[in-house]
């Protein structure tokens, strides 16, 4: 009973309190005050509240991850079947489908941001069951909360890493098999292409996807519901498309932080009506930007392009810390893709399914780290694309001490990098979601040593 | 030298006297890494397949500038040794994603014989693997070896026929058909050899030519069963990431113990499954290959994983299993925290060792752990 009560209100706490921040119509002075209340929380809301054009998009956003938390604590009690799944999962089908996904980085993100201490003791609470302490700490986190018993267990577990990153496979593995819940592994091949055999492959797994999702839930996908998804998937991408074309600008007008509320708002909750109110006022706030000439920054000191991840602890104080410095980020590795427009095809059940599977072949980590560093689409020549594009000045890495896939190839890529495309790397030891790996005043130090020697001479 | 020495013996090196001999009749060597990559379709190019491994690596120097902090030292140690030449005898080398760690070679190779820090041998391949078994897995690993052997083929000047895979299969299942009766010598009460012997006749297989070596391991095998056996001691079985360092055997059997069986990739995995002779010859490598017993890159594959370890450490009649993992190898680990709980609950004492790959650099360490579990299983 207890747990019961300790599962349900978790979610529903983190949940309460996004909905409150994002129903506030506070004044500045308001928010600092609320600032001076919560003391812990107050680097988050001076990242997402004090700017008004941020804050224009943050309500509708923490309004969103408020929903994914509210549906999360209700689905049982609402007869529907959640679903553990990766972040580079498009849920589009799963909403069609009326399952609830839960994803461990989502989780583990949003702790990491929004509480003092973070994940911690989540990370600590998985290395007791014996998981590696060298796994990603982007699923221990969740894990953790799962494990731990403070959300509900998952009925299904889907792994959509598969061929594109080994620990958090076996994370997922590892979760099925725990605690005993059916699982699918939708692999990805292991080369990448838009329209050929390796896309075949992809589909066939996907339809294998849909088989195992109407199987689990005892329903057959409803073609209504899957073109509504599809229509609102198709308009989002349309939208990320067109903040990638602003990002061209000089100076730029899509401002940092809008990099994660964009990823953020695709993992959690792509294909719906929510998602796709996120999107549009994200590209109404920088497009009213770009129509007055203005940019994010009065001058762009450099134009820095993340290869992978970002920094998620001190409540976003990395993005703001950046801008603050003079630093557009133009690019971020979760979203590196994400300018590329999916085309979905809404005609029959096929052509929507080959379109989700297109979607989701194409989603960051997925696409562009299965192969080797040089082959076409891959890591490389993504980034090659997108500097030449968006006329980048540096590219810094940040990672996972978990993600072996990327730190077996990163000195690799950033030495091609330097070589071909001639601009200035760095690569930084720490991890995205524990600071206790490097502090991020120590990571702050390391930017601005690289900023002003290197970039900005 | 006598039978086992002369089977143990290349286990040491990376070069051995039947690599040389090989070479000096103007044979070629194809390297390879892990257990996925049919040797079959080496073997009937008439080029000796040879896996590569980490021993003999003392530093990860280069290893090093190519590679993050965070990656398995066995990998590290593949690396050194091709920048330190021990590689050099090889003609050519297949890559294969077996891990995020090992299909980074592909790349760290490349690009340190492009900065003068390694040779990179002509012929050098990637082959690409799926994670999950089904219909269209086997399908797009079979037109991915059919490349594999059409590049083969185009470089080498070769041919590789129907009639020559399936002389192939033959001699590899010779090979595997043997390996499993010194398997089941181990299982005997008196065990008439060392699981050190073992390892190294295992890892031997994977360096020397097949036919040569199964003309010798015949020959052990009957001697072998002459042998006064071993009794008395702990039985202890090994699981987990991959080992062709024999030293890490002996510090173990050194303690009073003795090893009987395992669930390794140079060992009970790489030769358990049988290749099928009827049918066509590719499609039944591909599948064998495919189908063996899964190592944990294989997704939602665990029960069958379990089950094949349960089942060795009973025929075995071990009195404790060793969980060991290579730092950062994460599917090993994990998987040995599954293993942990569910040998335990089968009555099968566990323990956990988490180890760092090389010459033994952390040996005091793991002579004190499993000297503890020896104690506490009785022995």
């Amino acid at each position: 009973m207890k747990e019961k009560a300790a599962q349900a209100s978790f979610p529903r706490a983190i949940s309460t309190m996004l909905g409150m921040m994002s129903s506030t119509q506070a004044t500045d002075k308001e928010v600092r005050g609320m600032m001076r209340a919560l003391p812990a929380m107050s680097a988050m809301m001076e990242t997402f509240t004090l700017e008004p054009a941020i804050r224009e998009v943050a309500l509708p956003f923490m309004e969103l991850q408020s929903s994914y938390l509210q549906n999360l604590s209700n689905a049982h009690k609402e007869g529907k079947k959640i679903a553990f799944e990766n972040f580079n999962f498009p849920p589009a089908i799963l909403y069609a489908m009326d399952i609830v996904p839960v994803s461990p980085e989502v989780i583990s993100s949003l702790l990491s941001m929004g509480v003092p201490k973070g994940i911690f003791r989540f990370l600590d609470y998985t290395t007791g069951i014996g998981i590696p302490e060298s796994m990603c700490t982007a699923q221990r986190g969740g894990v953790g909360v799962i494990l731990s018993g403070l959300i509900e267990k998952p009925d299904m577990v889907l792994n959509m890493a598969s061929g594109s990153c080994d620990t958090n496979s076996k994370m997922f593995d590892f979760v099925s098999e725990y605690l005993h819940i059916p699982f699918c592994n939708i692999d990805a091949p292991p080369y990448w292409d838009e329209d050929g055999e390796m896309m075949r492959y992809y589909q066939k797994e996907y339809r294998k996807l849909v088989a195992f999702l109407e199987e689990q839930t005892g329903n057959k996908l409803d073609e209504d519901k899957l073109r509504q998804c599809c229509t609102e998937a198709k308009k989002q991408d349309e939208y990320v498309a067109e903040l990638y074309d602003l990002r061209r600008a000089v100076p730029n007008p899509v401002p940092a932080i809008f990099n994660l509320m964009m990823f953020g708002t695709r993992f959690m909750s792509s294909g719906t009506p929510q998602a796709t109110k996120v999107m549009e006022t994200m590209y109404e706030v920088a497009k009213e930007r770009y129509k007055k000439g203005e940019g994010v920054l009065p001058r762009e000191k450099a134009r820095a392009g993340l290869v992978y991840l970002s920094h998620f602890t001190a409540g976003g104080e990395f993005w703001r810390w950046l801008e603050h410095n003079g630093i557009s980020v133009l690019m971020e590795g979760l979203a590196i893709l994400s300018h590329q427009h999916y085309n979905i095809d809404t005609s029959t059940v096929d052509t929507m399914l080959d379109s989700l599977a297109g979607q989701a072949h194409n989603m960051m980590m997925t696409k562009q780290i299965r192969g080797p560093l040089d082959y076409p689409g891959q890591w490389f020549e993504d980034i090659a694309t997108l500097s030449k594009d968006l006329n980048l000045d540096c590219a810094i890495y940040l990672g996972t001490l978990g993600c072996k896939n990327t730190w077996g190839g990163i000195k690799v890529l950033m030495k091609m990098i330097e070589e071909e495309l001639e601009i200035p790397t760095l690569i930084i030891h720490s991890d995205t979601w524990d600071d206790r790996v490097t502090p991020w005043p120590t990571i702050r130090d390391q930017l601005e040593e690289f900023i002003s020697t290197v970039v900005v001479q | 030298m006598e039978l086992m020495e002369k089977l143990v013996e290349p286990a040491k090196t990376l070069s051995n006297p039947y690599v040389e001999g090989w070479r000096e009749k103007g044979g070629k060597v194809i390297g390879y890494a892990g257990t996925y990559i049919p040797e079959e379709i080496i073997y009937a190019a008439g080029i000796l397949p040879y896996r590569i491994g980490g021993r003999e690596a003392t530093k990860v120097t280069i290893a090093d500038m190519y590679f993050g902090p965070v990656i398995c030292n066995f990998v590290k140690c593949v690396l050194e040794n091709a920048a330190d030449g021990r590689f050099d005898f090889l003609d050519g080398a297949i890559i294969t994603y077996e891990c995020d760690h090992m299909r980074r070679i592909f790349d760290a190779w490349r690009r340190a014989a492009k900065d003068g820090n390694a040779r990179l041998p002509a012929f050098f391949q990637y082959y690409g693997l799926p994670h999950s078994r089904s219909e269209h897995a086997t399908e797009l690993l079979m037109t991915e070896t059919q490349r594999l052997i059409k590049e083969m083929e185009k470089h080498f000047g070769v041919e590789v026929t129907e009639e020559g895979l399936r002389n192939a299969i033959k001699v590899y299942n010779k090979t595997r058909q043997l390996l499993r009766k010194l398997y089941e010598l181990r299982e005997k009460d008196e065990v008439p050899v060392t699981g050190t012997e073992a390892l190294g006749i295992v890892v031997t297989s994977t360096v020397m030519p097949k036919d040569e070596y199964n003309k010798q391991l015949e020959k052990l095998l009957d001697e072998l069963g002459k042998r006064k056996g071993i009794t008395g001691r702990p039985r202890l079985m090994i699981v987990g990431s991959v080992n062709d360092d024999i030293e890490l055997v002996k510090l173990m059997e050194d303690l009073g113990a003795v090893v009987v069986a395992d669930s390794l990739c140079y060992g009970a995995r790489c030769f358990w499954n049988l290749v099928e002779e009827n049918g066509d010859p590719l499609q039944t490598i591909v599948t064998r290959y495919w189908e063996h017993i899964p190592c944990p890159r294989m997704y939602g594959e665990y029960s069958r994983r379990y089950s094949f370890v349960r089942d060795i450490a009973r025929s075995g009649k071990v009195d404790g299993v060793i969980l060991e993992n290579i730092r950062f190898c994460d599917l090993h680990g994990t998987d040995n925290t599954l293993y942990g709980r569910d040998l335990e609950a089968d009555g099968i004492p566990t323990l956990r060792l988490e180890r760092q790959y090389g010459p033994l650099a952390d040996s005091g360490r793991l002579r004190t752990r499993v000297q503890a579990f020896l104690e506490r299983i009785g022995g």
